[in-house]
């Protein structure tokens, strides 16, 4: 074979293009990267240090997360973050490995996850269905990331910026052999 | 004017009734037959702690029993139907059961049902739960829907009465959030039911006013028609859980009900109190209810409960209740008290009232069929005389509902003042208000919810600058408790729902179960649907009286969750059916959807188990067909769901050794191999390939029923034993679709397809080579390994190319023959080549079981399970090793017992049993199994026992490997 292989989205079964609600916007992150980083054994300092230098970010040293430009870092374990970026995994990964070095294990998760984004006036009040995570204004800000269980799948949340009606607009992650089943128990959210 | 049917009959109510008050106001008085003894039971109270007018709502699958008929709203079209009668309610036959009633009293079944023992289940118990009852459950599949929502609050107020309101409107001024929780479809709680003034106006029109306030407030979230059932353990985020359900639609297939788990920082009990009764013979004809009741449903729905309204009371708030009722309208004809004498206050203010009074005196018996005619009153001299009444109320006093505050195992405090129990120390962060927490006065609940608003908002950050004072009438609230009628005629019941009476709890006494546990459970007092809230204090106080004790060292049985009945289909939510667990599926789906694939499923998964063809006869057809493609051309088999471990680390190689049996860090970077793990007792716990892609990188797999439990186990190792070292663990199962590719012309399609990507040759990429390389735009693995026994290759890529991948195989192989071939196939594929799976690492098996016992005694470094692998059980001859067995007439069951030929079945002749069995279409019958000192034992004939199956056959013992022992095929 010569050519490119083609990509396919883990919500390609799903009928999410055809979805229209007044009060729920979404849409597919299908290019998201995520990419986990694991500290090497006692180079966490070494760690925060290139990533200081080299974006600017002071790694979370709990559940929470920083920008640094088009990239988000999250805590999600001792030791253990997720870059999340959009666009090329063919840049972000070498780039990750090559301002890390010997400090991190850089592992590609990008197509483990499946990235839908959420917006509009009614989508917290669909998440609350699933999420057991306080998605309110004042609990949950641009700082936060959770790992958690949403209508028993794992799942990760966390915001991205609000839209411009003022309404916050939230990023969720479910492992990519879940995504027909929480798709399910989302548009159940949505409409029950 | 709403149109509904109660049985056979059609009635009218108006927006705002419930069906009780549309009943009451129909005439119908008749509502109910009860539990045990089916006599005629009328509505008692106007709440949720209704023990008697319990209905069916709806029709056939949307069935709802024991659906309380005093919080039904009214709708347009609701259909009831009165329960446990036959053939109508008026006309119940097994109402003669009454007749028994002196012999059938708490205990009966259990002492009579005796003998024989072996008839309990089958005869007795079936018989007596047809006789005794309520509602029947619904058959069908619920077509409603039913939804689980998280909620998080600063303040959760729980009943919207006078305290609750106030609380919540002191909370909700700060811009806390607050929840506000009530099981009415109407907010104020006895505002609604009590003609009373704060500030000096209408109490409902303060309620109506406070509702506007909060609903105008950003952060104040109102819940009507929601009950919270349940106060739960857990610190969560900084607050308490709470579940509470919402009844949300009255309509039969739209969103029913909804559970909510709230979880709150601080909450606000203001649950109120439910009044109780006094206990005297006849106390359960059909007009006789709680005095607050007939209140309730005069002012609240101008409902008159009777035209002659007698009161029985030990209260003064019965007679605030009489005060009320003649300002409606309502004829009181009589009141009886039980007290010597009533103050003179409360004699003053009686004075316009137009009543027969007769202090110091009691209600001794009742009259009329299946209906309230007339009561029978004893004087202070002991005078019996007749008065005529077709409803009478009742008021022995008011029990705060404290369930909720005494949920995580808080003990309540007796309060002599009110006669009842009160809240003890309740958990932190919960304050309890108003009539919950014993003050019964408006004035009192008033300030107390005001004061618990504002400071639970202000323990959660948000300090209030003013709490309100509200100004209440004045209301009396004297009592001096009677808890029972001792010299009255008929039966005297203390718990209607379950038909407990005094009898009872006197036969209890005597047989010594005097402590409230042992008394609820020998007579099932407050064991009902309703948890005996209007029942268990009175039960005990009875029975106080008879030992001697006070109540308030007698104490109550605990409560418990749920505090009313929640239905199993909202606690399952959106989780029903198909969808009661999530499923996975693998990246390439949908591709094996369009090629016509049956899923079987494993786990989570689902995992295509064979490809059909138009014009196959069956699945064994099939099968066949996928097995001879891999033996003689090429097949392709998604295994995508194995799980995938990415290893790194310096210290990674001399992890591995330690995790599986043989040694992992002689392997070479570029090359894979076989590797057994054990646990901790030595047996069997997994196996799959280990893949050495660079110095410090390793990529395990397992399988797939195990891809979790081995992260698990790798992760307690890391984390307990190896925390100082530099090992890092990822499972990146999800990130790769994976495709074996198996048979003779395996290599030749795979070299059409990658073609200058990698060189395939045997030289370059022998048997169990790995490599990772740049192909079509991505990054890809090959692996050359083999399940099937035939020149074999794995090749994954990243998941979002999988489908692409597996549909250019099939482009690339058509000339070849490939073919797609699922979990039968592949488990005919190993069957034939005598590789182990699932079936032969079950749990019981060693190593050495299974063939790999030079590894465990060859190995020098230690290795999980290394020691009590060893153990003397474990190590001595005699045991079960897996053999391969080939029958030549009859077939083969896994699960099959083998015994010696000519032996017959028993215990004693049973040599092991059948591991896997598959229909080989060129080897015919064959299969794995566990054999005692199996491997000796080549070429005898062994019995093949199925007791299930009822077969018997002969069978030949073999070498687990049928096919190419010594591996030629996969090293061609």
């Amino acid at each position: 074979m010569t050519g490119q292989l083609q990509s396919s989205s883990g919500f390609a079964r799903c009928s999410l293009t055809s979805w229209v609600d007044r009060d729920v916007r979404i849409s597919d992150r299908e290019l998201s990267c995520l990419v986990v980083i694991r500290a090497r054994a006692g180079q966490a300092g070494a760690l925060e240090s290139r990533m200081r230098a080299r974006f600017a970010a002071d790694l979370p040293k709990g559940p929470g997360c920083i920008r640094s430009g088009a990239l988000r870092f999250a805590g999600v374990g001792p030791g253990e973050w997720l870059a999340i970026g959009e666009g090329s995994r063919e840049e972000l990964l070498p780039s990750l490995q090559l301002a890390l070095g010997e400090t991190a294990a850089v592992i590609d998760q990008s197509d483990g996850w499946c990235v839908l984004r959420l917006g509009g006036e009614a989508a917290r009040e669909a998440l609350m269905k699933l999420f057991p995570v306080d998605l309110h204004q004042r609990a949950f800000t641009l700082r936060d990331f959770a790992v958690t269980l949403a209508s028993h799948i794992d799942a990760m949340i966390w915001r991205a910026e609000d839209s411009i009606d003022g309404t916050p607009t939230f990023d969720v992650a479910v492992p990519r052999s879940y995504a027909g089943s929480f798709w399910h128990a989302l548009s159940r959210a949505i409409s029950p | 004017m709403l149109a509904f049917h109660f049985d056979t009959r059609l009635y009218h109510g108006y927006a705002g009734d419930t069906l009780a008050s549309a009943l009451l106001a129909s005439g119908v008085r008749l509502v109910a037959r009860s539990f045990k003894y089916h006599r005629p039971r009328g509505v008692v109270t106007a709440g949720s702690e209704e023990p008697n007018a319990l209905v069916e709502l709806h029709d056939g699958a949307c069935r709802e029993p024991n659906t309380r008929a005093t919080v039904v709203e009214l709708f347009d079209g609701l259909r009831a139907r009165s329960q446990n009668r036959w053939p109508s309610l008026a006309l119940d036959l097994a109402s003669v059961s009454s007749l028994l009633s002196p012999i059938l009293g708490a205990g009966f079944y259990y002492k009579t049902f005796m003998w024989p023992a072996g008839f309990w289940e089958w005869l007795y118990e079936p018989a007596i739960r047809r006789a005794a009852g309520l509602g029947r459950a619904a058959t069908g599949a619920d077509p409603g829907a039913y939804e689980k929502v998280n909620a998080f609050c600063d303040v959760l107020v729980i009943g919207a009465g006078p305290a609750g309101l106030a609380a919540a409107l002191c909370a909700g001024r700060t811009g806390a959030r607050v929840i506000l929780c009530d099981e009415d479809f109407l907010l104020g709680g006895r505002l609604n039911a009590d003609r009373r003034e704060i500030d000096g106006m209408p109490g409902t029109e303060w309620a109506v006013r406070a509702e506007s306030e909060l609903r105008a407030m950003a952060e104040v979230r109102i819940l009507r028609r929601t009950t919270v059932f349940g106060v739960y353990d857990g610190n969560v985020s900084g607050g308490r859980c709470f579940g509470a359900l919402e009844r949300v639609s009255d309509g039969a297939d739209t969103l029913r009900q909804r559970i909510w788990r709230i979880i709150a920082r601080r909450a606000v009990l203001a649950t109120g109190a439910c009044e109780r009764p006094i206990v005297f013979g006849g106390n359960d004809r059909p007009g006789i209810m709680m005095a607050s009741a007939i209140r309730t449903y005069a002012n609240r729905f101008a409902v008159a409960a009777g035209r002659q309204v007698a009161l029985f009371t030990s209260t003064d708030s019965a007679w605030e209740a009489a005060f009320d009722l003649a300002k409606a309208g309502v004829n009181v004809t009589t009141i009886v008290d039980t007290r010597r004498e009533i103050s003179t206050e409360l004699a003053r203010k009686a004075e316009g009232l137009d009543a027969d009074i007769r202090v110091n005196a009691r209600v001794t018996g009742s009259c009329g069929r299946n209906a309230l005619t007339g009561i029978e009153v004893q004087d202070k001299e002991g005078r019996l005389t007749r008065v005529r009444a077709d409803a009478l109320g009742v008021s022995g006093g008011w029990n705060p509902n404290l369930a909720l505050a005494s949920h995580l195992g808080a003990k309540p405090r007796w309060c002599e003042r009110i006669a009842a129990f009160v809240p003890g120390d309740t958990p932190p962060g919960l304050v309890v208000a108003g009539a919950a927490r014993g003050s019964f006065s408006l004035q009192d609940a008033l300030r107390q919810g005001a004061a618990a608003g504002a400071e639970a908002a202000a323990a959660t950050g948000f300090r209030s600058t003013h709490v309100p004072h509200w100004q209440a009438d004045d209301e009396l609230g004297g009592i001096s408790p009677c808890w029972r009628v001792t010299q009255s005629r008929g039966k005297a019941f203390v718990d209607f729902q379950h038909d407990v009476t005094v009898d009872d709890v006197l036969l209890s006494w005597r047989e010594g179960f005097r402590s409230p546990e042992h008394l609820k459970r020998y007579t099932t007092l407050g064991m009902g649907t309703d948890q005996g809230k209007v029942a268990s204090l009175t039960g005990n106080a009875i029975m106080a009286e008879l030992t001697g004790r006070s109540v308030g060292d007698l104490g109550v049985p605990a409560a418990r969750p749920p505090y009313t009945p929640v239905s199993i289909g909202a606690l399952a939510g959106q989780d029903r059916g198909r969808h009661y667990r999530p499923t996975r599926e693998t990246p390439a789906h949908g591709w094996a959807e369009e090629r016509g694939a049956t899923f079987v499923e494993t786990g989570h998964w689902m995992r295509a188990r064979w490809f059909g063809l138009s014009g196959e006869l069956d699945w064994r057809q099939t099968v066949a067909r996928e097995v001879a493609a891999v033996r003689t051309a090429v097949g392709v088999c998604d295994v995508s769901t194995l799980g995938k471990i990415d290893v790194q680390g310096k210290h990674a190689a001399e992890f591995l050794d330690f995790i599986y049996v043989n040694a992992i860090s002689t392997l070479r970077v570029g090359r894979a191999r076989y590797g057994l793990m054990l646990r901790e007792d030595g047996f069997v716990f997994d196996d799959g390939t280990v893949a050495r892609l660079s110095a410090y990188h390793y990529l395990m797999s397992t399988t797939t029923a195990n891809a979790s439990l081995v992260i698990q186990h790798l992760e307690r190792e890391r984390q307990v034993y190896w925390a100082r070292c530099d090992i890092q663990i990822v499972p990146v199962t999800e990130n790769w679709g994976q495709f074996a590719i198996a048979g003779p012309k395996s290599r030749l399609l795979l070299q059409r397809l990658l073609g200058e990507a990698i060189d395939l040759s045997n030289e370059a990429f022998p048997h169990l080579a790995c490599a990772e390389f740049s192909w079509g735009g991505s990054v890809a693995r090959l692996f050359r390994v083999s399940f099937s026994g035939e020149l074999g290759y794995e090749l994954a890529v990243p998941a979002r190319y999988a489908a692409a991948l597996v549909r250019a195989l099939m482009a690339a192989g058509e000339d070849l023959g490939v073919t797609p071939y699922g979990l039968e196939a592949m488990d005919v594929l190993r069957v034939e080549k005598g590789h182990i799976s699932g079936n032969e690492i079950n749990g019981t098996t060693t190593s050495a079981d299974l063939g790999f016992g030079e590894w465990l005694t060859s190995k020098k470094t230690a290795f999980i399970g290394s020691v009590l692998a060893k153990r003397p059980g474990l190590m001595e001859a005699g045991r079960c090793e897996l053999v391969g067995l080939k029958v030549s007439s009859g077939h083969l069951n896994a699960g099959a017992h083998l015994l010696p030929e000519g032996a017959s079945e028993s215990l004693e002749n049973d040599h092991g049993y059948v591991t896997s069995a598959v229909l080989s279409p060129t080897l015919g019958c064959i299969g794995l199994a566990l054999l005692k000192n199996g491997r000796a034992r080549t070429g005898e004939r062994v019995r093949v026992y199925d007791p299930v199956g009822a077969a018997s056959t002969l069978a030949e013992v073999t070498a687990p490997a049928f096919l190419d022992p010594r591996g030629l095929r996969l090293r061609g």
